[in-house]
């Protein structure tokens, strides 16, 4: 496929996430069912995904984190007295924009590693969490305008014709 | 050195108290949590309660100093359970 002027000027603008979400929906023949606002935010969805990837990146390289934990994987059941409403509130992160202190006390390795990892990396909550969902084709997340699972434009073959 | 970790959004301490500080890795450790006052978050993980942080700092005029910018505006989460190295190491059969 020839390269598409539009492509070349997003990339030469630094905006390569919305180059290649560009030549993904030129992919799809059946991308014009949607209307025009709603392919430019999938653009702009993919562009705005891909810095805060890049930043969460860099972030956790210069963390040197030895772990790879996260929030979502703490065993809540664990018999470990963890306050749970306490917990889900500090991983929410507030403080941390309130630069408020967390003290962490227990046994020598004692699950303290997932909250610390998770306070670092912080995803993209900047961009509504609420509207964006996991394309069940490809597991590109992406912003839903409506109550679809799989991402207008999948580029996975087998999921082509369930749209 | 000091200025990346007087920046950083988050800091982590973590295992404090393994080790009481000199007098100069108090004074170092007091510049950090100084310039980070209201400016930063910072989280410290410890087996030993707070009560004995205190004692883990030599200088008690600069632990006092230390602990009032860390301890007054910190949550506390308090974790009794096992140590996950240790379920883990029971998981793969050691």
């Amino acid at each position: 496929m020839l390269t598409h002027p539009t492509h070349d000027r997003l990339i030469a603008l630094g905006l390569t996430g919305m180059a290649k979400a560009l030549e993904d929906q030129r992919r799809q023949p059946d991308i014009t069912a949607l209307a025009f606002e709603e392919r430019i935010a999938m653009m702009i969805d993919r562009e705005a995904i891909e810095r805060e990837n890049k930043r969460l990146t860099t972030r956790l390289k210069f963390a040197c984190l030895r772990q790879s934990a996260v929030v979502e994987d703490v065993d809540m059941k664990a018999p470990r007295g963890l306050d749970k409403a306490l917990f889900q509130k500090l991983a929410a992160g507030d403080w941390i924009d309130r630069h408020q202190n967390l003290i962490v006390i227990g046994r020598p390795a004692s699950a303290r590693v997932g909250l610390r990892v998770r306070s670092v990396t912080r995803p993209a909550e900047t961009i509504a969490p609420s509207s964006i969902r996991e394309c069940r084709g490809c597991s590109m997340p992406w912003r839903s305008h409506a109550a679809m699972d799989v991402m207008p434009g999948c580029s996975r073959p087998s999921h082509a014709s369930s749209f | 050195m000091l200025k990346t970790l007087a920046r950083v959004e988050l800091l982590i301490l973590d295992d404090w108290g393994l080790a009481t500080l000199t007098q100069e890795q108090g004074r170092d450790l007091l510049e950090i949590v100084d310039d980070r006052h209201d400016r930063g978050s910072t989280i410290v993980t410890s087996q030993l309660p707070v009560d004995h942080w205190h004692e883990a700092i030599a200088n008690p005029t600069v632990a006092d100093a230390i602990l009032d910018r860390l301890v007054h505006n910190a949550h506390r989460l308090t974790l009794n359970g096992d140590s996950m190295r240790k379920a883990a190491a029971k998981r793969s059969g050691l």
